[in-house]
C-alpha cells in the first residue's frame, strides 16, 4: 500500500493500482500472493522459529506454539496487503521472496 | 502519520464484498453449526431418548468394565473408555477390531449395563464435524474449505472495521422501520460490532485449533520430519510400538487411575480427574495404559496432563504436562470448545454464534439490495448470490428442522443405499438444504416467506414428535424432568414464533423488495 498525501493530484490517483479496477489476472496474483504467498510465509515463519527459538533456551514445541499463535497476525495482513497494494506486482514477488527465506533459513538450521 | 486513504478503504470495500459474496454460504454454515454445537450434548439427549439418564455418583470400576468388554477388544490395539459428566451421563467406550473398524458402546454408569440407543449421530457426531470439516472428509477437502473460510472471516472482520467511516456512531444506530437496504445495514452493523471480540476470538482459536493441522510442513520442520515426536511433545502422544505377540495380562487400571490424578492434583494444587482411559495392544505384552483429562468441565484450557502406565506391570512411563506456551494455546482452543460446566457463558456463545449468523446474513442480503439498482436482476450472478443467500441462510435451517423430524420418525430398521438409519437422518439432512437451493432458485425472493414457514412448522412437529415419541411434554419438561430436553422443546417453540413472524415480515415487504429505494449516505 503507497500513502497517498493531501497534496497527491487526480492525475497521481489515477495511476494508483487498485484492486476494484484490475483484470482478472491480477486480481489472480493478489489473491496468489496474499493467500498462497501468506500460506509460505507463515510455514517458514514457525518452522524457522521452531528451529532457531530452541538454540536460544526456548523449548521447541513451545517454539512452534508461539509460532502458531503469531501466524495469523502475520498471514492476515499480507493477505490485505496484496488487495490494497498499488504495486501488487512488486509486493507479491516481495512476500514470495520473503517466504523463501524463512523457508531456506528453517531448512538451514 | 499513516493515515487511512480513500484508496485503502476502497480497496478493503471490494474485499469485504467479494470475499463476503463468495464464501458467506459457507461461513455462514459454520456459525450456525457451532452454535448448535454449544449445546451438541443437550441436542444428543433429544434426539437419543436412552441418554437421558441422570449422572451417577457411583465410583467407576475400569478393572470390571474391561473384565467384561467383548472378547474382540481383549486383543485390540485401541481400547477407549471416556467417563461420564453432567452432560453426558454414560460411559462411552469404543475399540477397533482387526480391520480397522471401530466399535461403540455406551454403558449406564449406575448398573454397568450396556445401553441400547437410538440410531443417530445426534449432534455431536453430525453438526459437531459438519461444523469443521463440512463432513467432506475427502483429502481433508472440508477442513481446508473451513480453514479458508475462517481465515477470510478475519479478514472481513478487520476490512469492515476499515470500510465504515462511522463506525461508533453506527453501534447505537439500528433503524428497522427506514427502508429495507438502510435497516439491512443497520442490522449488519449493529451485529457485526456487538459481537466484534467474540468473532475475533472465535475465528482465532477455531483456526488456532488445527493450526498443526494446516501448517504440517512447519511442525515437521523442526522434527526434522517427524510428526510423531511432535505430537508426542506437545500433545503427550505414546506410541507402544508393535504388537509381539507375546500375551500379558493387565494390573489394575483403577490403581494406575488414581496414581495418575494424584500425580496432576499434586502438579496442579486441586483436584484433576482422568476422563479419558486408554489402553494400547491390549492383551500383548507392549501394552500400555494411558490417561488423559480432556474437556474438563472444570477449567478452560482443553487438556492439560497425560500419564501413561506399563499395562503388565502398572508402572509409570511416561507424565507429560503441557510446556507454557503450548498450554497457552491449549486455553484459547478451549475458549473455542466452551466445554465448561458455566450456563451463562454458554448461552452466551450460543447467542454470540447466532449474532454471527445475523451478521453474515445482513451482509449477504445487503449485497443483494445494493445490486439491485446495479445490476440486471435476472443476470445470472444476482440469481446464483440471491439463491445462495436463501438456501444458506433459511435453507439450512429448515434442513436443520429435517434432520430433526427424521430423527422422530424414522423406523430403527430403515436403511438407504446400504446405510443405516443414522445416515439417512444425514441424508434427509442434506436433501432438504437442496431442495431449498432450488426452491430459491426457482420462485426467488418469495422463498424466504417460503422457508420461513417451513421453518415454523417443522420446528413446531419436530417438539410434538419428541412429545409422541419420548414422553416428554414439551416446556413442562423444563420444570419437572430433563431440563435440556425442556429447554430444546422450547428454542423450538422460539424458533417457530421468529420464523411466522419472519415470515410475515417478509410476505408484506416482498413487494417493497422489488422495488430498489436509494441508500442514504453511510
Amino acid at each position: 500500500m503507497s500513502p497517498t498525501g493531501p497534496a497527491d493530484s487526480a492525475a497521481s490517483r489515477s495511476r494508483h493500482r487498485s484492486v476494484v479496477r484490475d483484470g482478472a489476472s491480477m486480481i489472480l496474483w493478489r489473491l496468489l500472493g496474499g493467500f498462497g504467498g501468506g500460506y509460505l510465509v507463515v510455514s517458514g515463519m514457525i518452522a524457522l522459529m521452531g528451529s532457531a527459538l530452541p538454540k536460544v533456551g526456548l523449548n521447541r514445541v513451545d517454539a512452534i506454539s508461539l509460532g502458531t499463535l503469531l501466524a495469523l497476525f502475520v498471514y492476515v495482513p499480507l493477505c490485505m496487503l496484496m488487495f490494497a497494494s498499488g504495486k501488487p506486482m512488486r509486493d507479491g514477488l516481495a512476500v514470495f521472496v520473503v517466504a523463501s527465506i524463512c523457508i531456506a533459513a528453517a531448512t538451514a538450521i | 502519520m499513516a493515515r487511512i486513504t480513500p484508496e485503502f478503504r476502497e480497496a478493503m470495500n471490494w474485499a469485504h464484498s467479494w470475499l463476503g459474496v463468495v464464501l458467506g454460504a459457507a461461513l455462514f454454515a459454520v456459525f450456525w453449526t457451532g452454535s448448535l454445537t454449544v449445546f451438541d450434548k443437550e441436542l444428543d439427549r433429544w434426539m437419543i431418548p436412552e441418554l437421558r439418564i441422570e449422572q451417577s455418583s457411583q465410583p467407576i470400576s475400569y478393572d470390571r468394565l474391561i473384565a467384561e468388554m467383548p472378547v474382540e477388544a481383549g486383543t485390540s490395539d485401541y481400547v477407549n473408555f471416556v467417563a461420564p459428566a453432567k452432560r453426558t451421563p454414560v460411559i462411552d467406550f469404543f475399540y477397533r477390531d482387526e480391520e480397522g473398524t471401530f466399535h461403540d458402546f455406551k454403558y449406564d454408569p449406575a448398573s454397568g449395563e450396556e445401553l441400547s440407543l437410538t440410531d443417530s449421530h445426534g449432534a455431536s457426531g453430525f453438526f459437531y464435524p459438519f461444523h469443521h470439516t463440512f463432513t467432506i472428509y475427502w483429502m481433508d477437502l472440508g477442513m481446508w474449505i473451513v480453514g479458508f473460510a475462517a481465515l477470510a472471516m478475519l479478514i472481513l472482520l478487520v476490512s469492515g472495521l476499515f470500510i465504515h467511516r462511522k463506525i461508533i456512531a453506527e453501534f447505537f444506530v439500528f433503524r428497522p422501520h427506514r427502508k429495507a437496504r438502510r435497516a439491512t445495514l443497520d442490522l449488519h452493523n449493529a451485529s457485526s460490532l456487538i459481537g466484534l471480540p467474540f468473532y475475533f476470538l472465535i475465528t482465532f482459536s477455531g483456526l488456532l485449533t488445527f493450526a498443526f493441522y494446516y501448517l504440517p510442513w512447519s511442525v515437521a520442520e523442526p522434527y526434522d520430519g517427524d510428526t510423531e515426536a511432535f505430537f508426542a511433545e506437545a500433545m503427550g502422544d505414546y506410541d507402544p510400538g508393535e504388537r509381539t505377540g507375546r500375551p500379558a495380562g493387565l494390573a489394575s487400571v483403577d490403581a494406575m487411575k488414581a496414581e495418575a490424578e494424584r500425580l496432576w492434583s499434586e502438579e496442579e494444587g486441586v483436584s484433576v480427574e482422568a476422563n479419558i482411559v486408554r489402553i494400547l495392544n491390549h492383551g500383548d505384552e507392549t501394552a500400555v495404559v494411558y490417561f488423559r483429562n480432556t474437556f474438563p468441565d472444570d477449567r478452560v484450557v482443553l487438556s492439560e496432563y497425560v500419564a501413561v502406565f506399563d499395562g503388565a506391570s502398572g508402572e509409570l512411563v511416561q507424565n507429560f504436562s503441557r510446556p507454557p506456551i503450548n498450554e497457552v494455546s491449549g486455553w484459547i482452543e478451549g475458549a473455542h470448545f466452551m466445554h465448561v460446566d458455566h450456563w451463562p457463558m454458554r448461552w452466551l456463545y450460543f447467542l454470540g454464534g447466532l449474532g454471527g449468523c445475523v451478521m453474515i446474513a445482513t451482509g449477504m442480503l445487503f449485497w443483494l439490495r445494493s445490486r439491485e439498482r446495479k445490476m440486471d436482476r435476472n443476470a445470472l450472478g444476482f440469481r446464483a448470490v440471491e439463491a445462495l443467500t436463501i438456501g444458506s441462510v433459511t435453507g439450512i435451517i429448515l434442513a436443520t428442522g429435517a434432520f430433526l423430524i427424521a430423527n422422530c420418525l424414522l423406523p430403527e430398521d430403515v436403511s438407504s443405499g446400504g446405510v443405516g438409519r443414522a445416515d439417512v437422518e444425514v441424508r434427509m439432512f442434506f436433501a432438504v438444504w437442496i431442495a431449498a437451493l432450488v426452491h430459491a432458485a426457482i420462485v426467488r425472493h418469495r422463498a424466504w416467506a417460503h422457508q420461513c414457514w417451513g421453518i415454523a412448522a417443522l420446528a413446531i412437529l419436530a417438539a410434538i414428535l419428541n412429545w409422541a415419541t419420548s414422553d416428554a411434554v414439551p416446556v413442562v419438561e423444563l420444570f419437572n424432568g430433563d431440563t435440556a430436553v425442556g429447554a430444546i422443546d422450547l428454542a423450538l417453540i422460539v424458533t417457530a414464533t421468529l420464523a411466522v413472524r419472519s415470515a410475515m415480515h417478509f410476505r408484506s415487504a416482498k413487494h417493497s423488495a422489488l422495488k430498489p429505494q436509494a441508500l442514504p449516505a453511510e
